[in-house]
């Protein structure tokens, strides 16, 4: 054999025995399987972290740019002209860049619609002032080609009336007594449906638009500018929200851009607006401001007003509903089953029966609380409870009860027995050892299921649907038993909405729940550490 | 003379509930009356064990300390108005009467004084108010544990009750193996024009049961090696520190709602495969089967993985200690001896993770279709889909499409019952008992 040297080692043992190398490579082998079964646990991991990482920032990149939102500096132009062509208020450059909402909200600024109405005063006026409304007749005089003369009935002329006058009518009837049994024609304020029906020719329902086109035609309704504020023509300039295309092509998305339709001219941003939309941005006409809509507004069907603020109201007053029956009940449950409940068949089949109860799927519980609650508000004669928040509430609960009854009860077995045994000693009954002893050592266990109990329910979509809070709610519930929405619900509907500029506020609305489900359990984390108690 | 007339008077002022009716908004009415009842209550409790404490000082021994006493007060005080609450309930549910609002609010506000009043004269030392109170308490709270037993039964019998209504006019084999399922018709015909083309109302579910699978077998594809290899890591590999800062991060990725899962799915993921797939020419519907597949099945990782967890956890460390000791590499034990012994516990987190699959809404609503196809790379659907799209909108519960939804529910909850049942009977029957078990 070789002598060790500098250049040569001693001799291995794998080249003096043979047998020993091949152990060693079995030996090695195992090594590496054992290293590589290591990296595929934790490339498993890394899996699933790296989803997490890519769905945030994809969330993130989708949501962002709906905290801000197109505005145009323009000039309005409240004039009379203004009154039947609104869209004339806006200078020919910036007429088709501003959005619907800014036309109708000139429409009602710079005047208001009125029609003449016959009058009646009685004394019935002074209980319920709808009745001093009376059926209009037009007859030739009128209307000179009018043949048969025409009687609109009182219930249509009430359609045309803004209901504030019925109010001032009858003030004026009880501070000036000799008006009793006048019968007259009198101009008063028009309602917001006769209004939109002198604009577009909508808003108002079949039966009463002859009628209306009649006072129209005869000049007993229309529109009459508001001289008081704006005098001759008052001409303003102000930042006013830009069509949601604008603000979309603003934004940099490629579907809004003119070259990818394949007419461009047919685009809903033409390249001359896109050029014209380029050069007010460069004169700094227009501008991305801060989006406030999104959380002062309600839904909408426009998507640059759109916000979602009755949805977290909502949420808020559901969670409240959740929790006001589910806590109750699910402690005094555990409590029950942990410390009172004899080993028999009925403690059984609750076991069970709760167990089972939180392997159901949600949309059953939706199924129930529709039969349930919805049906039983309608015997009860409480109307229709469909998109309320008390049976959203009453649903939610139903499905987080087993969770925090299963979260509770491991909270209450976390409690030593000795504690127990030394409230028996004292000669304390059973229920004084729960409530005096057993519950306080226990309280941070169960406000930790709680809550995370509770940050389940936040994100809880299917049952609600079908409960019927998925419908559309443009204001915040003052009440259990106003129409409500939910953020989950919201995010949902408006991901259903056809204009992709919907899409971007979807995704913040889902940015601000995740927050909100990832402060929870944060929360409820921070409530679990701090509270470690050694025994 | 005048009585009778008063009291006919009364009494059919009193039927017709409209007169004595409180129009206030309810939430305030409802508000109020819970307030006046809790300061009933603390002024009956104050009363009566203060008059509890007078006793004690004349020299007489209590039976219980006093403040059993003031709770005596106050369960005697609301047993009534509770007991009446009930009574009106059933009148107005049964309609037989219909009770205006103002006798109700009396009801809680005038028998709790009456029966204050009766209560107090009772209290004497020798009454043993603190086994009566308990007694209430323990009614309570067995009251509260069957709510739970209510909400199932309420689950069963809603299902149930319509799904007959359902079978009664739909043959329950045609529902089980036929492939076609087109409600549509059958609100056309319930409107009279049964007759126009297309209407062939067919309630074959197989599509929809292959379409629930489908989807449910590409998510366990995603979910189970990666829930069971990460639960290994934590239980086997990971250190203390690693173990809290990776499982409250499995905890967020648990606590994200379904409906922004189904988001990602619907607007990031399917346009993905679809682009991926038309890179190999093959064409790809918008709702295809994988998104869902995969985002579902990402969903389910952090439960099967902390399900696994707890199971792997349970495994005493000295049949590990054991496999060291005769020269096992960590994979190998794990492979081998943990594994094995976790094995029904695995299974029944892999059951309880399918049912979870099968029953989810949200993201097959969002992510899949109404079509139910064959080729997971067509348009998809899912059991869960149809029972949300058939039960919204206008429902009328004679409507045979209405009520296909409620046979829907029915299979569903009867396959996750089995699949939970299955689970615990696997775990039960199947458990390795270690010494000292």
């Amino acid at each position: 054999m070789s002598q060790p040297d500098a250049f040569n080692q001693a001799p291995s043992s794998a080249e003096r025995d043979p047998r020993w190398a091949r152990e060693s490579l079995r030996l090695r082998r195992r090594y590496a399987k054992d290293k590589r079964f290591r990296f595929y646990t934790v490339l498993a991991l890394l899996i699933a972290f790296a989803f997490l990482a890519v769905f945030l920032i994809d969330l993130v990149r989708r949501g962002a740019p709906a905290l801000r939102q197109a505005e145009i500096l323009t000039e309005i132009a409240y004039t009379p002209d203004t009154l039947e062509k609104p869209l004339n208020a806006f200078p020919e450059d910036t007429r088709d860049l501003v959005s619907d909402t800014v036309r109708w909200a000139v429409r009602s600024e710079v005047g208001w619609a009125e029609v003449t109405a016959r009058v009646h005063f009685t004394e019935q006026v002074k209980e319920d002032p709808s009745n001093a409304i009376v059926d209009m007749k037009l007859t030739t005089d009128d209307l000179p080609f009018l043949f048969d003369g025409l009687t609109i009935p009182r219930e249509h002329m009430l359609q045309l009336i803004d209901p504030s006058e019925l109010g001032r009518l009858q003030q004026e009837l009880i501070s000036d007594p000799s008006l009793m049994g006048k019968n007259e024609r009198v101009i008063l304020r028009g309602s917001p449906a006769l209004q939109q029906f002198l604009t577009d020719s909508t808003g108002l329902d079949e039966a009463v638009v002859e009628g209306a086109g009649r006072l129209d035609e005869s000049d007993l309704a229309g529109m009459r500018f508001n001289a008081e504020k704006f005098g001759e023509g008052k001409s303003v300039e102000q930042w006013v929200l830009a069509h949601h295309d604008v603000d979309q092509y603003l934004k940099g998305y490629k579907y809004m851009k003119p070259e990818s339709y394949p007419d461009p001219e047919l685009a809903p941003i033409t390249p001359e607006m896109a050029k014209r939309i380029d050069r007010l941005y460069d004169e700094g006409k227009i501008r991305l401001a801060f989006n406030h809509y999104f959380f002062t507004n309600g839904d909408s069907k426009t998507p640059e007003t759109a916000g979602m603020w009755p949805a977290i109201v909502g949420s808020v007053m559901v969670l409240g509903i959740v929790l006001l029956l589910c806590l109750p009940i699910g402690v005094l449950t555990s409590i029950y089953l942990e410390e009172f409940a004899p080993d028999n068949i009925v403690t059984q089949t609750i076991e069970v029966n709760i167990n089972n109860l939180a392997a159901i799927p949600s949309i059953l519980f939706g199924v129930l609380g529709l039969v349930a609650f919805v049906t039983f508000g309608e015997w009860m004669g409480w109307g229709n409870l469909r998109t309320t928040a008390i049976v959203g509430g009453a649903t939610l609960a139903l499905m987080t009860l087993p969770v925090i009854i299963i979260s509770t009860r491991a909270a209450l077995r976390a409690v030593p027995d000795s504690i127990r045994r030394a409230g028996h000693a004292m000669g304390a009954t059973r229920w004084q050892v729960v409530v005096h002893h057993v519950l306080p050592a226990s309280i941070s266990g169960i406000m930790t299921g709680s809550i995370i109990g509770l940050a389940q329910a936040m994100g809880e979509t299917a049952p609600l649907i079908i409960v019927g809070l998925v419908a559309f709610v443009p204001e915040a519930p003052t009440g259990p038993v106003d129409p409500t929405t939910v953020m989950p619900a919201q995010i949902f509907s408006w991901w259903g909405m056809p204009q992709r500029a919907f899409q971007e506020r979807a995704a913040l609305a889902i940015l601000v729940l995740l927050a909100v489900v990832f402060i929870l359990n944060a929360i409820a984390l921070v409530i679990r550490a701090r509270s470690e108690k050694s025994w | 003379m005048l009585i009778p007339e008063t009291f006919s008077a009364a009494w059919s002022l009193a039927l017709s509930g409209e007169a004595l009716t409180i129009h206030m908004h309810p939430t305030v009415l409802v508000g109020a009356t819970v307030l006046i009842c809790a300061m009933l209550a603390g002024v009956g409790y104050q009363l009566s064990k203060r008059k509890t404490i007078a006793i004690r000082r004349t020299g007489l021994e209590l039976n219980s300390t006093p403040d059993y006493y003031g709770w005596y007060a106050v369960v005697a005080m609301f047993m009534p108005a509770a007991f009446a609450s009930v009574v009106i309930l059933t009148l107005e549910t049964t309609n037989v009467l219909d009770v205006p609002n103002t006798v109700v609010v009396a009801s809680w506000i005038v028998l709790p004084l009456v029966a204050l009043a009766l209560v107090m004269r009772r209290i004497s030392a020798k009454l043993n108010a603190r086994v009566l109170v308990e007694r209430v308490i323990y009614a309570v709270l067995l009251g509260a544990a069957l709510i739970s037993i209510l909400t199932t039964a309420g689950i069963l019998l809603s299902v149930l009750f319509e799904s007959v209504r359902f079978f009664e006019q739909v043959n329950v084999f045609e529902f089980l193996t036929g492939t076609t399922w087109s409600p549509g018709g059958a609100f056309l015909e319930g409107a009279g024009r049964g007759d126009e083309q297309g209407t062939e109302t067919e309630f074959g579910a197989v599509k929809l049961f292959y379409g629930t699978l489908l989807i449910t077998a590409i998510a366990m594809l995603v979910a189970a090696p990666l829930g069971l290899l990460s639960a290994i890591y934590m239980s086997e590999y990971a250190s203390k520190r690693v173990r809290r800062l990776t499982k409250p991060i499995l905890e967020m990725l648990a606590g994200i709602p379904t409906v922004v899962y189904g988001f990602f799915a619907a607007i990031t993921v399917a346009p993905l495969i679809v682009d991926a797939t038309s890179a190999f020419g093959v064409s790809t519907s918008y709702q295809n089967a994988i998104a869902p597949g995969i985002i579902m099945g990402v969903m389910i990782i952090p439960f099967m993985s902390s399900l696994c967890d707890d199971v792997m956890s349970s495994v005493p460390q000295n049949i590990r200690r054991a496999s060291y000791a005769m020269g096992s590499t960590k994979a190998e034990t794990v492979k081998k001896i943990v594994l094995p012994a976790a094995l029904p516990g695995v299974i029944s987190a892999f059951l309880l993770s399918v049912s979870r699959a099968i029953g989810e809404t949200m993201i097959v609503v969002m992510a899949a279709g109404y079509q139910a196809n064959w080729s997971p790379l067509n348009g998809s659907t899912t059991v869960t889909v149809h029972i949300v799209a058939n039960m919204t909108g206008d429902k009328e519960y004679d409507n045979l499409q209405t009520l296909s939804a409620f046979s829907l529910g029915l299979t569903l909850l009867l396959m996750t019952l089995a699949l939970n049942v299955i689970s615990a009977v696997v775990i039960r029957k199947f458990r390795q008992r270690y010494e000292g078990d």
